[in-house]
């Protein structure tokens, strides 16, 4: 299993625009690409009205080759990259980190 | 020191009398399945553009190296796969993220074993060439291109991120030639030598 971070730090007072981008434009086209939504966060857990808050998107695909196919489809579709310079213009900084199980981890001993 | 290197590109309904003879003439290597972007062959160390009065010929791709860095491991490298990927970095690129870049793609064999000889090199000619970097590659194998390299953490959870537009450090122009095929021989190995 591959995850997929999604950061999105959101300029004071654009959370509902970035919440309703995503929930519209992106959430579709991601599971058409493989990539299953696991989950999304909100830190500081409350809105902040002068300060940046952080989205965060965790997204899964099973495994390298589906990751490849994510990949592809994103790069064949020029509305994926518009979509994310859509998003930019309402957050302060973003960052995608793709994530795997820790090889050496031995739960927590 | 420079060295050249073209891609080529067949013209429709080519004729194939004909192309035999370019292939006897020249150090072409026919792009296997899978190849991307950049014609039918790879002519590695090409020293004119194409001999007289080859109508055949569609395209010639070709640009002049110069290396950054290389390794040969292996000089008597006997086959079986040469990868060749052109690849342009967006003119507003910062100077400092283009060199990361470059680390980052130099640092893959050493995570990537099936890597056996490597070079990267900055296009330097022609002027109009749309390419700005050429990453090579030998493989003992064709798994060692399309099952180690493709499928490494190391490409697809780092060094991609230069290159997917879904990232916001993505620097590089998603019109790319990937291209590999069949070789009996280290072109690297000559080249680096």
């Amino acid at each position: 299993m591959i995850r997929i971070l999604d950061e999105l730090t959101v300029a004071p007072g654009q959370l509902a625009e970035v919440r309703q981008l995503m929930a519209e434009g992106y959430t579709a086209g991601a599971a058409e690409r493989g990539m299953t939504l696991e989950h999304t966060w909100l830190t500081p857990p409350v809105e902040l009205f002068d300060q940046p808050n952080t989205l965060v998107y965790l997204w899964s695909v099973p495994d390298a080759p589906a990751w490849w196919a994510m990949r592809g489809a994103a790069g064949r579709d020029p509305r994926v990259a518009e979509f994310w310079a859509e998003v930019d213009a309402h957050c302060v900084e973003r960052q995608r980190r793709f994530l795997v199980d820790d090889p050496l981890d031995e739960g927590g001993r | 020191m420079s060295r050249k290197l073209a891609l080529v590109t067949l013209a429709d309904g080519a004729d194939s009398g004909r192309v035999a003879e370019l292939e006897s003439a020249a150090a072409l290597g026919q792009h296997l399945p899978g190849t991307v972007g950049g014609g039918h062959y790879t002519w590695d160390g090409i020293d004119e553009p194409v001999p007289s009065g080859f109508d055949d010929v569609a395209d010639v791709d070709l640009v002049e190296l110069e290396l950054i860095d290389g390794v040969v491991a292996d000089p008597s490298f006997a086959g079986e796969i040469k990868r060749t990927l052109l690849l342009r970095v967006e003119p507003d690129a910062p100077a400092e993220s283009v060199a990361a870049f470059e680390r980052d793609l130099m640092a893959m064999p050493d995570h990537i074993p099936a890597i056996v000889n490597w070079a990267l090199s900055r296009v330097v000619g022609p002027p109009a060439s749309r390419w700005t970097h050429c990453w090579e590659q030998e493989y003992y194998t064709l798994d060692g291109l399309k099952v180690d390299y493709m499928m490494s953490p190391h490409h697809w959870g780092l060094i991609d991120g230069w290159f997917d537009p879904e990232m916001p450090r993505k620097m590089v122009d998603l019109e790319l030639a990937h291209v590999y095929h069949a070789t009996d021989r280290s072109v690297l190995a000559a080249a680096l030598g």
